[in-house]
């Protein structure tokens, strides 16, 4: 063993409902090092938040068990249920909390760099910051848009158009205060995390997200020619934001002297099957732009001599795919000790190509079991009919039946975080 | 002021000179961003049916609904006049494009030219294809704020989207001929094909994009007012074209190119690039296996390329024995209407085809053979132009041989076991009219058709039609369609001599369909027996492609199946099923 290198390392999972909070603590021999990972919900778990500022209690219980300081902060990617905990909302929100604990470095995907936009020797990542961009615009006005469906047949698809769209929607203040409390670092597929002085003796590999150079296939882009796909695709977003903008609520009518007036009789049956599907168009909006935002993901993996902890972020099959594409990475992914369950359990974040590589995997008895963290709160996405719901059941039978599973869904009343150790 | 006295049917039309009575429609020719000399709007007129119409406009097929989604707003249309077309004159494209009257009358017009167009080729009626049988499609301009448009077999409707373009310019859908007439095809097919939505090969959701894309495509090109615009670079002063100016190289270059640069550049999230990306498209195998071609709506552009390098070549050879054969320049007017002309004439045969397919699980080859089938059964002397040995040349150059081997032309052959088909008991009326009769000669005659006796046997369709050839040759044919269903536990396709895909489930429940469109003669004989089993060889990579698309894994459904597929047409996603949970 390293003389420097940590001991012991405790992993915190705070229950957030619908959301990732994680405090990793290295212990060395003379002092602890804590990094925080993700702080954010799209739904607080309910029993709890009536007892007041939900967000606020586990701000501070973070701020209590880091003791006062936090060495690193990672935001994942942009999502509401990854980094709303960092608002500072005018000096009274959780992230003013965070700030204080006075973070030396902030990680963040390369997506978030504001200078990436301007980037004019690559077009092709110019064109896909500015379609993130843009993205996030639309998700805004879908929430609007998603008011509009009234009536209780259209009530399920409103309430899922509008718990997307809030998720995906750009949440300046948070973005904000990451940006400025403290050196950010923007990373990307084998660049530096910059945590090397920070967290001696542990081997910080950044798996993802790839650039768009590095991976044609995320966003699904495939075609040959990036740089015009990127562009097509950029524009495409600007529009829709734009056609959003024009036709939301109190937008000045489509043709302004034309005669308006009252659906005929015998068109009131195309008037409910229109909305609804302009409700199920606009949801395929959102699942994409959901989606493009997830892979934008930070994939981080640890690794203190033979101990190995991945957390993923929310990243999908194309970050992935790029990460397992390579051999001596999959070696290392398969001997993973610790697992963040990638995207709150959902269908598509958790390869099987990688769960099945996992080594430690196995019953009870394995020895050095596999441990998994799910930070979930199941009724928020998806359906079980159509076998989308998030957690999925068929990867929670697996976490369960074959590693040491720490599950938010199961925390006690008044529990508001977990600790799990793992002697490194 | 003196109320205007309803007009009689007399007024209407000249039952002298026209027995089947039309009118003419002011529509565009192509968008708005396409203008004539002048800076004019560039329009045309096409004929639709002279039929008493209502408010809307709508008629006895097409009921055009003015209703937006988004602003929840109904658009009142034109009650004055509603046999007019007060747009014949009007050059301004300005008063069109801000006109809804304008644009529910454009609608209109194309969507029942497309379905006119349909119903010549194939010698009878066409029904839409939703669920309970109706005979309106709804047809909305303004159906919501996004940048796109889409057919919806289950709100039985065309939905023309309208978005904020450059210049925060309002761009409306329902203003570009080819994205009118590419729903109203996708309306259409699936009338004629239901079958055709349902998951299989990706050769045939392909079929779907790459089939309305050509009759979009073709439609717009049958307008020789678009192609002379496409010809102006050519022409001199005098208007001629230099006959070296007029080759396969210099028109696919010079005019395709630059007129699929030319379609409206922001409809291009709407549309895609089917043009240019099928002119683009060199011939080569390469792409049928190629991974970017694997998905519907970038497959279904080498099915357009493959017809539009066939076009190019028969426009070429109608202008040589004006004189471009021996060095003479020509007209550009005379240039202009060769082209709509044969993209008259290509399109016609290409509808024509849809009667020759199998019912379910097409792939390419089958389209092909369909095509010089039912060409060759109007045209048997193809020595002129010939537009089969063309067609055939150009699919086999993108790798697509005629499903047919055994022909030297690839059309269909007459049904092995003809000899052998019982019709005792069968009366010649019944077996051009009557579902049942037709179940029977099935039952009877099981084994000489290749009838799977395990799986559910259904017609689907019987459609007695009468065709009419350039040439004024007639003929009369009944098209019966049956489908064959057997529904199967994964685990049990072994069994049946069938692949399971890998990392499928064996608890997994899944469909497999066969039949067999039959073509029987004015006598009542079988002339062909198109078809595939329920245990075909095919269904092994039926199931291996649906499985990688994710078929069997999620239930999407098929509401708004256009929606999403267009916008695929334009983002691109795939699922990963093998990876999911």
């Amino acid at each position: 063993m390293a003389s420097d290198a940590p001991r012991r390392l405790t992993v915190r999972t705070y229950d957030v409902g619908f959301g990732d909070c994680f405090l990793l603590t290295f212990h060395y021999a003379r002092r602890e090092r804590h990094v925080l990972i993700d702080f954010g919900s799209m739904s607080w778990p309910k029993p709890k938040t009536v007892k007041g500022k939900y967000a606020l209690r586990i701000a501070e219980a973070i701020r209590e068990d880091c003791g006062g300081k936090l060495h690193a902060v990672v935001a994942t990617h942009r999502h509401q249920d990854h980094i709303s905990g960092f608002e500072r909302q005018k000096g009274r929100g959780p992230g003013e909390i965070i700030r204080s604990l006075a973070p030396e470095i902030v990680i963040q995907p390369w997506t978030e760099d504001p200078t990436a936009p301007t980037d004019a020797t690559a077009p092709a990542r110019r064109g896909f910051t500015n379609t993130l961009l843009g993205m996030q615009q639309v998700a805004g006005q879908v929430v609007q848009a998603a008011a509009g469906l009234r009536g209780e047949r259209l009530r399920g698809l409103r309430e899922q158009l509008s718990a997307i769209g809030m998720d995906n929607i750009a949440n300046r203040d948070a973005v904000e205060n990451l940006q400025t409390m403290a050196p950010n670092r923007y990373v990307y597929h084998g660049s530096n995390a910059g945590l090397g002085r920070l967290l001696p003796g542990v081997r910080t590999t950044v798996l993802g997200p790839p650039t768009v150079e590095q991976a044609a296939s995320i966003g699904a882009q495939r075609r040959a020619d990036a740089d015009e796909f990127w562009h097509l695709s950029q524009v495409f977003w600007q529009r829709l934001a734009a056609t959003g903008s024009a036709s939301g609520a109190g937008a000045r009518p489509l043709f302004p002297r034309h005669p308006t007036g009252r659906l005929p009789r015998s068109a009131g049956w195309y008037r409910y099957t229109a909305m609804q599907e302009q409700g199920e168009s606009l949801m395929s909006i959102v699942r994409m732009l959901d989606k493009a935002l997830n892979n934008t993901s930070v994939m981080l993996l640890f690794e203190v001599n033979d101990t190995v902890i991945l957390f993923p972020g929310d990243a999908q099959y194309e970050s992935w795919m790029h990460a397992l594409g390579k051999p001596a990475i999959r070696a290392r992914l398969a001997r993973v000790n610790l697992y963040k369950v990638g995207h709150h359990g959902s269908l598509n974040a958790t390869p099987k190509t990688l769960w099945r590589g996992f080594e430690q995997k196995g019953g009870a008895r394995t020895a050095r079991r596999l441990a998994t963290l799910l930070s979930t709160q199941a009724g928020v996405h998806g359906e079980a009919e159509r076998r989308t719901e998030v957690p999925r059941g068929s990867l929670l039978r697996a976490l369960r039946d074959d590693s040491r599973l720490t599950n938010t869904q199961e925390f006690a009343p008044d529990e508001l975080r977990r600790a799990i150790t793992l002697e490194l | 002021m003196a109320r205007r006295a309803p007009r009689s049917r007399r007024d209407l039309f000249d039952p002298v000179a026209q027995d089947v009575p039309t009118r003419s429609w002011t529509v565009l020719a192509q968008d708005p961003a396409i203008l004539g000399p002048g800076g004019r709007a560039l329009t045309t007129r096409v004929v639709v049916p002279a039929e008493r119409l209502e408010a809307g406009p709508k008629g006895h097929r097409i009921h055009v609904i003015d209703f937006d989604a988004t602003r929840d707003t109904y658009y009142k249309s034109r009650q004055a006049g509603p046999y007019d077309d007060p747009y014949e004159k009007v050059t301004d494209i300005e008063r069109l494009v801000k006109d809804p009257w304008f644009h529910q009358q454009n609608v209109y017009a194309i969507t029942m030219a497309t379905l006119g167009e349909f119903q010549a080729a194939l010698g009878r009626s066409v029904s839409w294809g939703f669920a309970s049988p109706a005979h309106h499609l709804k047809v909305a301009p303004h159906a919501f704020a996004d940048a796109n448009a889409y057919y919806s077999r289950q709100s039985e409707s065309l939905n023309f989207g309208y978005f904020t373009g450059r210049g925060a310019v309002t761009v409306f859908t329902c203003l570009s001929h080819d994205i009118v007439a590419h729903e109203t095809a996708h309306a259409l097919l699936d009338g004629l094909r239901g079958f055709f939505l349902r998951p299989s090969h990706v050769d045939q959701a392909a079929f779907h994009e790459g089939f309305a894309d050509l009759v979009a495509l073709f439609s717009v090109l049958g307008s020789p007012e678009w192609v002379e615009l496409g010809l102006a670079g050519l022409a001199g002063r005098n208007g001629l074209i230099r006959s070296r100016d007029l080759t396969f190289d210099s028109l696919k270059g010079n005019v395709l190119f630059k007129l699929a640069k030319q379609f409206g550049r922001e409809q291009s999230f709407v549309r895609g690039d089917a043009l240019r990306h099928s002119v683009e498209l060199e011939p080569s195998p390469v792409w049928l296996v190629h991974p970017s071609f694997q998905e519907p709506h970038t497959r279904g552009e080498i099915l357009v390329a493959a017809v539009t390098r066939a076009f190019l070549e028969i426009w070429c050879r109608r202008l040589e024995p004006l004189g471009t054969d021996r060095g003479l320049p020509l007209n550009r007017a005379v240039v202009a209407e060769e082209a709509a002309t044969a993209a008259r004439q290509v399109l016609r045969v290409a509808i024509r085809a849809l009667d020759y397919l199998p019912p379910v699980d097409l792939t390419f080859s089958d389209y092909l053979s369909a095509l010089l089938t039912a060409d060759l059964q109007l045209h048997p002397d193809d020595s002129r132009y010939r537009y089969r040995a063309t067609l055939k040349a150009s699919f086999e150059s993108f790798g697509i041989p005629p499903a047919n081997p055994r022909r030297r032309d690839g059309a269909w052959d007459p049904p092995d076991g003809a000899d052998e088909l019982r019709y005792e008991g069968l009366h010649l009326e019944s077996l051009q009219s009557d579902p049942n009769t037709l179940f029977r000669f099935i039952w009877e005659n099981g084994e000489a058709l290749g009838v799977d006796r395990d799986a559910f046997t259904r017609v689907t369709a019987v459609r007695p039609c009468v065709r009419v050839s350039s040439d004024g040759m007639v003929l009369r044919e009944t098209m019966v369609e049956y489908v064959q269903t057997m529904r199967v536990f994964a685990r049990e396709l072994a069994g049946l001599g069938i692949e399971r895909p890998k990392g499928l489930s064996g608890q997994v429940f899944v469909p497999l369909y066969g039949g067999a469109t039959l073509i029987f003669d004015q006598f009542g004989r079988v002339k062909f027996n198109i078809g595939t089993g329920v245990r075909s060889a095919r269904q092994s990579a039926r199931l291996q492609s649906l499985y990688e698309r994710g078929a069997f894994n999620r239930g999407a459904g098929e509401r708004a199946h256009f929606a999403g597929l267009h916008r695929q047409r334009m983002l691109g996603t795939k699922g990963h099923p093998e990876e999911q949970w």
